[in-house]
């Protein structure tokens, strides 16, 4: 067993960020950016130093304080933490970049401070969710997570920002009380907060118990779910994504949703075990929702006149993409949803900030009206068309490659349907994506237009993520050789 | 089973909490009082997390090494430990929930969620 303390240190570099951003906004503006960019620099590095020592060395752990369970804490990054690591700080930092620039005419100035205070926090939270090993650590760090979320949201501070934000705290705190209620129950059988340690207990518990057990199991999985917007539950994102401030919504889309997937992953790995979710099917059910998220989510989408609105909808559909890779539980479904989480997070990340300068430029949020946008904004068009590519799954585009892993699991587990239900979905999202761009770029643009692509600090992280997407198709074997290492 | 439930009657204490919250959170449309029912809900889980752990006759978990060991019976604190923390949240989500619901009071005028809806649906 590797221990190192370089697992913990991200969380801290990040909160120590966040509590200095307001202070150093309020007494040296220009000070900002550096915080900012140190902290978001420093934790990516750290993140590549921590994969790199994963791939070769195998999964580290770290004990807070010396103390070994069951007295102390536990953090682990395995193969699967090191993957959302390196997604959490890759994707976070060019919308940190973005959002430096973005935040001077989108939030009255007296906020910004804070609102980096609260991005930063955000960051430092879903990385210690996606690192814990410990339900009470985990919970702790979802609650922190839920709570910068919806601060990020209202900070806007128009009225629908508001109530999305109210919606999505009021839904979140649901889910936190479900999330803690199942956490209470599970300890109550198993006596150990330590994942590890729970899940060695939870087979006898089972036996004796089962009631409380399964009780746990779903107001765990249920809390997680309505934090991570699994299909039926998703009521609270669309409003609360298209509302935000532009880098908010990246984060959200892109990230958040995702790391409680993470937690969710690590529940069913390390506790639930294999006899127990085979047990009470829960990977049935999951399948199930997977599926009707993954077409609500997109005719929902075709729906949307809203820009920003279309693009959560999208979100809905892809979360989907990831509890189908859960639910169908092969090794490359697993891949493939884990390359998914990453995937995402780039190309819904350079969807929205490339929607967040086109609103700002051309002042409509109407998927109708961006007719010659193209032609006017190259930069941004171009990476919004890229994104919107990879979205549908075109090959070399980094979509393709966790779809295909996907549709190669759903093989590897027999059950052939999902396949369709990944092409059939892809040719939806292809429904919505298609008019945009063909308007975009081969539409007169109309008079009076006088959009433009924005600073260089805005294009550049689009434009960097789109890069992304590419690069990750071209090159999935980067990330595979994390993945498949360790596999099994 | 009746001194079963008798024994564990703190349990039953929050399964009714649990639900008192749970239909006040649902069925009534004023934000504060959604608010207030989202309070009791959490106290009820709190009350079935501190409950697991009260051992009956226990002492407080201080090691007294002048008395032997395996003969006293301690309180286990480790519920009590994390529902301090539960609480904490609990506060923090409450307080940032009604800030908002301050804002949307001076934007809407009403607290009521259904008026806010029909509002918001005439394009206020």
């Amino acid at each position: 067993m590797n221990v190192s303390a370089l697992t913990v240190l991200p969380v801290g570099v990040f909160l120590g960020a966040a509590y200095a951003a307001p202070l150093v906004h309020r007494w040296y503006r220009r000070g900002l950016s550096v915080v900012v960019l140190g902290a978001g620099f420093a934790g990516l590095g750290m993140a590549v130093l921590l994969a790199y020592r994963v791939a070769t060395t195998g999964p580290l752990h770290y004990f807070l304080g010396g103390w070994v369970p069951p007295w102390g804490i536990e953090v682990i990054v395995d193969r699967w933490a090191a993957l959302g690591l390196l997604a959490v700080t890759g994707v976070g930092l060019p919308v940190l970049v973005y959002a430096l620039y973005d935040a001077e005419h989108e939030l009255d100035a007296h906020v910004v401070g804070r609102y980096f205070g609260l991005m930063l926090v955000l960051m430092a939270a879903m990385l210690g969710v996606i690192m814990a090993a410990d339900v009470f650590n985990l919970f702790v760090f979802v609650e922190i997570s839920s709570l910068a979320a919806c601060g990020i949201i209202a900070v806007k501070g128009d009225r629908t920002a508001t109530e999305a934000s109210l919606r999505y705290l009021i839904l979140g705190a649901l889910g936190s009380g479900a999330l803690l209620l199942g956490v209470a129950l599970l300890f109550m059988v198993t006596g150990h907060l330590n994942l590890r340690l729970a899940g060695d207990q939870i087979m006898t518990a089972v036996l004796e118990y089962p009631k409380v057990v399964y009780a746990g199991l779903g107001f765990a999985i249920l809390g997680m779910s309505i934090k991570a917007a699994l299909f039926p539950l998703h009521v609270w994102l669309p409003d609360a994504h298209a509302s935000a401030p532009t880098p908010s919504s990246a984060m959200l889309s892109g990230l958040v949703v995702k790391v409680y997937i993470f937690g969710l992953w690590r529940l069913f790995d390390v506790m639930f075990g294999e006899g127990l979710m085979t047990a009470v099917s829960v990977r049935g059910l999951l399948l199930v929702l997977a599926s009707l998220g993954i077409f609500g989510g997109s005719i929902l989408a075709i729906g949307q006149d809203d820009l920003k609105r279309m693009l959560a909808y999208s979100t809905v559909a892809n979360i989907g993409y990831v509890f189908l890779g859960l639910g169908l539980n092969s090794e490359r479904a697993l891949i493939g949803a884990a390359l998914h989480i990453i995937n995402h997070a780039l190309m819904k990340a350079a969807l929205f900030l490339a929607a967040g300068a086109i609103i700002h430029a051309t002042g409509t949020r109407h998927v109708r009206r961006l007719a010659g946008i193209g032609l006017r904004m190259p930069w941004t068009m171009g990476s919004f068309t890229i994104g919107a590519l990879a979205m549908v799954g075109i090959p070399p585009l980094n979509g393709f490659v966790s779809k295909w892993y996907l549709a190669l699991g759903a093989l590897d587990a027999g059950q052939p349907l999902y396949v369709i239900v990944i092409l059939v979905s892809s040719l939806l999202s292809g429904l919505y994506y298609a008019p945009i761009i063909i308007s975009a770029f081969f539409e007169p643009p109309r008079h009076g237009s006088e959009a433009r692509d924005p600073h260089l600090f805005m294009t550049g992280p689009t434009v960097l993520l789109a890069a992304g997407c590419v690069l990750l198709g071209l090159f999935p074997s980067l990330l595979l050789v994390l993945l498949g290492r360790w596999a099994g | 089973m009746i001194e079963r439930l008798a024994a564990n009657f703190h349990y039953l204490a929050a399964v009714a909490l649990f639900v008192i919250g749970f239909h006040t959170m649902l069925t009534h449309a004023n934000l504060i009082k959604k608010i207030m029912g989202m309070n009791i809900m959490d106290t009820a889980i709190f009350l079935l997390f501190i409950s697991s752990g009260y051992v009956h006759g226990g002492r407080a978990p201080i090691v007294d090494p002048g008395l032997v060991p395996g003969i006293v019976r301690y309180v286990n604190p480790l519920p009590s430990a994390l529902i301090l923390t539960g609480i904490v949240i609990a506060v923090s989500i409450t307080a940032f929930a009604l800030g908002l619901i301050v804002k949307l009071y001076q934007f809407y005028g009403t607290l009521d969620a259904d008026e806010i809806a029909a509002l918001r649906s005439r394009g206020l």
